[in-house]
């Protein structure tokens, strides 16, 4: 494939995207089995699930509040009213023939997100969002044969889908990284890409630049990476401008994208899949939720993420960007919120986070050091105690075994040194060592000031007070110049 | 009006020449039966879902060997089907 | 002896079983017997458990002996239609599609009876998942009204309608989805009952259309059908349709007759399509209640055409959709010599189902298609909401609705061969299960060639009270 970029440039894609969420309930939305990930094959099913003769879905409660709570999370309206639908199509996943979804009366709609990308920040809107039971998992057998998993059927699902809003791979990947956070702020899924639990479904079409009208989408299924969303969406913008560049129509298919070619295939569909039959589930009543109803499910809600931000910068001075980056995660904007009730300085904190902890920082995994302990480290940052090397071998240390950062301070002797005697003589070690940095800033390279600097700190065994050294160092330089100067 | 080929092929079934004839026939006799509709104009009316859900508390599984006795092909834990077509993929 | 057990009523047997002056081993073996001997020629049951019956019955006599105190209907022994799934026993619906499929797993209903310590004799024969008003589409063979052999028993509940019929069974539990319990107790002239819907759970009913299917029974008397309803009904937490019944004691009312109650005769039930036979016997019977104290009057209902057409929509379109599972992966019939999964699809369902069966399924999955959902479907469901609306407006001002059960009395094998035909015998009953009513269908009298005719009597929601009461009386009085 190759189009211009001047080509491509007249153009402009239109994504709306459409993600499959499941919620984390303990059972499926319509029986009693586990959800649990990773069980032994067919060991979480029973009559309900596997769609057995006679057996028949009653709805679980928890179901309906994560999903109102996810519309909540996302600005939606909540309906008052709403029921199920079947969706009936034949596929070995799917035991009943029949998916449990809901077609014109979902659970939340008109919704947005906010998402913030380099060029700034953008509302992208939220359609709609609908509770659904999920289909089981195939596994494609060597011995020509596909092998059916019912574990996953019945697992609650919303299908969150977006307005056409988003124009670049970057904003899709903005969208469901802010969908993401949203939803785990909310408690409502894991969110896995890797583990299927978040799949998110692409729609795309293009058209000429200044043009109003869509283009004929197309829609690429599954894609379960951040880093495949970005390439799926870059490969189909450019296929598809390349098929209307060669006069070809656009055809509405749904195309699969292959992780190992980068490329996008059209899925070969039966045309008769392709009409649903709707109706409503006869076997469940509607669902109607109250204005009280919805209410306690949204004071069940915590601070989400785009209040903390605005918190964070009007209170704790923080930059849009920094603010961003902090509330992403919400046990690391956690963290932080424990450590600024010590009282530090907040932009410190935040900054040491964002060198210190983010590196180390695993999703899910509890950060070793207690808040306290990093409160003290940054107070003693602000109070020149300690400098920032100090600092980074603390955390490095605490990290394996935390303990009191002061205690630990006193205990290996870090104390940053502010003594001028002993940095000026660390200084004039410095300078002697390396005859050459200073004959190279004397020769007029300022920047070979800062290697002598360095070198000086690590007369101190690196405890010396960074700032005084430098001033120290630069002072001596000075002299030197004005020496040889003179003796010209 | 009555497309018997794509209902069938809808409803996963197939019909057989020799039978086609009659059974369209028997088709439009059913579809003319159900046509008798008209001054029906009403909303239907919903019911309330209050007890009608149940709590989210893990009730134990059906035992595999149990649960898939009637099972017409299993391979180890799995169900197994011939491998599913409907995916083939066309290069474009 | 063993001739005359196998005639008593619920009542009766277990009145005998109190005093003890009956085994329940003593009735299970006189109806396995009366099975043995009749149902050659009757073929009502589909399978028989003989020995499990048995034993079941031994461990009610040991509970009794034991001084146990049991319910009313302990050793009392019964049928179950073939379409409610009994755990490990074979649960066939009729069709060659479940010809081998064994539940893992007992229907509530199945559950409550056995709590209450009935005895299973086995599982009775039915139109092809429930679909049929003649018992004609079983794949296992039709079932013969023990009136006359060569007449239908009525459907889809035939099996368990002419089991009662023909003494091979105290009783037996069916489903009724558009009259298939009413119209078969009609046609062999005994006592079928289907209460509100959503009174008895359908959990292990094996679904046709679930927006109409209810389980129900048929007895000899209406003070059986009172007896097994105690037992059967209630909220069941496995059904989200079911729903706590208000009012469960049937048997308290029933002797306080029909005095001062209002009984709307709706004139649409009486019109041309209904036999002068059948006509004259009802109205016949509305004179002896208005004799007995009732005030029987004539109502407007509109036309039970389009009642006629919504029913077969809405119940095609949603079999269509619930024996869609029916695909031969996980249970059921798997054909053989299939080269894909697409054609192990068609090749299963193909060979599976029956012609009755394939024609709902595809005039289902024609009215859902797209471009014709809102002709049919749509329609269908607001002329079910119309049928609701009128049946509460005449139930503002009487307390019962008594029309025909069936426009016409048992027919011939052979007689009738259309599907539109045989359709519009479900004229009476199918209004009922829109609305989701209870009915109760009792024997009035009988034709020139000697075939029982039924009538109905319909009540408001979960009025089965108001229903059996009028029924008992009607029973000890009228039917003389």
């Amino acid at each position: 494939m190759s189009v211009s970029k001047q080509v491509l440039s007249q153009y402009e894609m239109v994504i709306g995207l459409e993600v499959h969420v499941e919620l984390k309930t303990q059972t499926k939305i319509f029986c009693g089995c586990s959800t649990a990930f990773g069980a032994e094959p067919n060991s979480q099913c029973c009559p309900v699930c596997t769609g057995m003769p006679g057996s028949l879905p009653v709805l679980n409660q928890k179901a309906v509040e994560y999903a109102v709570k996810a519309g909540l999370a996302l600005n939606c309206q909540i309906a008052h009213f709403s029921k199920f639908d079947r969706k009936n199509y034949f596929y070995p996943d799917l035991p009943k023939a029949y998916q449990i979804s809901q077609y014109d009366r979902p659970l939340c709609e008109h919704g947005y997100l906010d998402i913030e990308t380099e060029n700034g920040s953008k509302r992208i809107g939220i359609t709609r969002i609908h509770l659904e039971e999920d289909a089981g998992k195939l596994i494609h057998d060597r011995n020509n044969g596909t092998l059916i998993d019912c574990n996953r059927c019945g697992v609650p699902l919303i299908e969150i889908v977006s307005e056409p809003d988003i124009r670049s791979a970057d904003e899709a990947k903005a969208y469901v990284k802010k969908l993401r956070t949203l939803l785990l702020y909310a408690g409502v899924s894991d969110c896995k890409m890797n583990e299927g639990s978040l799949r998110c479904d692409v729609n795309l079409s293009v058209r000429r630049k200044g043009e109003t009208a869509f283009g004929v989408r197309n829609e690429m299924k599954n894609i379960n990476s951040f880093t495949f969303i970005g390439k799926a969406i870059a490969y189909e913008f450019e296929r598809q401008v390349q098929e209307i560049e060669s006069g070809h129509e656009i055809l509405q298919q749904t195309r699969r994208y292959d992780q190992q070619t980068g490329k996008t295939y059209a899925m070969r569909m039966k045309e008769s899949q392709s009409d649903y039959r709707f109706f409503p589930e006869p076997d469940l009543p509607s669902v109607i939720l109250t204005d009280a109803q919805i209410e306690k499910i949204r004071e069940s809600l915590p601070v989400m993420p785009d209040e903390r931000k605005q918190r964070y910068q009007n209170l704790f001075g923080l930059s849009s960007i920094m603010a961003e980056w902090m509330v992403e995660d919400k046990d690391l904007a956690d963290y932080f919120e424990q450590v600024c009730s010590y009282k530090v300085d907040y932009a410190l904190a935040a900054n040491l986070m964002q060198a210190e902890i983010l590196t180390r920082y695993m999703e899910d995994v509890k950060i070793p050091i207690a808040a306290e302990h990093f409160a003290q480290i940054c107070m003693m940052l602000a109070d020149e105690t300690i400098n920032n090397a100090t600092a980074r071998k603390i955390i490095v240390a605490l990290w394996e075994q935390d303990c009191d950062a002061k205690a630990y301070v006193a205990e290996h002797g870090l104390t940053q040194i502010s003594d001028p005697v002993v940095l000026g003589k660390a200084a004039d070690e410095a300078i002697v060592a390396d005859e050459r940095s200073v004959q190279a800033y004397l020769a007029g390279k300022d920047a070979a000031a800062q290697a002598l600097i360095g070198k000086a700190i690590k007369m101190t065994c690196g405890k010396g007070n960074p700032r005084l050294i430098r001033e120290i160092v630069m002072q001596k330089l000075l002299q030197k110049k004005t020496c040889s100067d003179s003796d010209i | 009006m009555f497309d018997i080929d794509k209902i069938a092929a809808l409803s996963k079934l197939r019909i057989e020449d020799a039978q086609k004839e009659l059974l369209t026939l028997q088709m439009q006799q059913m579809v003319e039966f159900v046509s008798h509709l008209d001054g029906m104009e009403v909303e239907c009316e919903n019911t309330s879902m209050v007890e009608h859900i149940r709590e989210d508390r893990i009730v134990p599984s059906m035992k595999r060997e149990e649960l898939f006795a009637n099972a017409p092909q299993m391979m180890e834990e799995y169900i197994f089907v011939p491998q599913v077509v409907g995916e083939k993929q066309n290069e474009s | 002896m063993n001739h005359e057990i196998v005639t008593y009523s619920i009542q009766q047997l277990s009145k005998l079983l109190t005093k003890r002056e009956l085994s329940s081993v003593e009735i299970t073996k006189a109806y396995l017997e009366q099975i043995e001997q009749r149902d050659k020629m009757i073929g009502a049951y589909l399978t028989v458990c003989a020995d499990e019956a048995i034993l079941q019955a031994e461990r009610i006599d040991k509970r009794r002996l034991d001084g146990e105190e049991l319910s009313v209907l302990s050793g009392i022994a019964i049928g179950i239609k073939d379409n409610i799934c009994t755990k490990g026993i074979r649960t066939t619906c009729g069709s060659k599609m479940l010809e081998n499929f064994i539940p893992p797993y007992d229907a509530h209903v199945v559950k409550m009876l056995n709590k209450a310590g009935t005895v299973l004799l086995g599982k009775q024969n039915l139109d092809e998942f429930g679909m049929g008003s003649t018992t004609e589409h079983s794949a296992f063979g039709c079932t013969k009204n023990p009136h006359d052999i060569s007449r239908i028993p009525g459907g889809s509940s035939g099996g368990g309608a002419a089991a009662v019929a023909a003494n091979m069974a105290a009783c037996s539990i069916g489903s009724d989805t558009g009259g298939s319990v009413r119209f078969p107790a009609a046609m062999c002239g005994m006592v079928g009952i289907k209460p509100t819907y959503g009174a008895i759970s359908r959990n292990g009913l094996v679904a046709f259309a679930s927006s109409l299917d209810q389980i129900g029974v048929m007895t000899k008397t209406v003070m059986d059908a009172a007896m097994l309803l105690s037992v059967i009904i209630g909220k069941d937490p496995a059904d989200a349709t079911s729903v706590v019944h208000p009012d469960v004691d049937f048997l308290s009312g029933l002797h306080q007759g029909v005095s001062g109650m209002k009984i709307a005769l709706p004139e649409a039930y009486f019109g041309k399509s209904i036999s002068p036979a059948v006509k004259n016997a009802v109205l016949d019977a509305a004179k002896k209640l208005q004799q007995m104290g009732a005030r029987v009057e004539m109502v407007h209902l509109a036309s039970t055409d389009a009642a006629l057409s919504a029913y077969y929509i809405i119940s095609s379109a949603e079999c269509s959709s619930n024996l869609a599972r029916f695909d031969g992966v996980r249970y059921g019939y798997r054909a053989t010599g299939y080269v894909d999964m697409e054609d192990l699809y068609i090749k299963s369902r193909n060979e599976g189902f029956g012609d009755e069966v394939k024609r709902r399924v595809m005039l289902g999955t024609f009215v859902l298609s797209e471009g014709h959902y809102e002709a049919y479907y749509h329609r269908a469901m607001q002329a079910k909401a119309a049928v609701c609306r009128e049946f509460a407006d005449v139930f503002s001002q009487y307390d019962l609705i008594l029309t025909p059960t069936a426009p016409m009395t048992a027919w011939q094998f052979g007689k009738k061969n259309s599907p539109t035909e045989i359709y519009s015998s479900d004229l009476c009953t199918v209004p009922v299960n829109l609305a989701g009513l209870p009915a109760i269908s009792l024997p009035c009298g009988w034709d020139a060639d000697g075939m029982p005719i039924g009538m109905q009597l319909i009540g408001k929601a979960f009025d089965e009270k108001t229903l059996l009461r009028a029924g008992y009386v009607w029973e000890q009085e009228g039917s003389r």
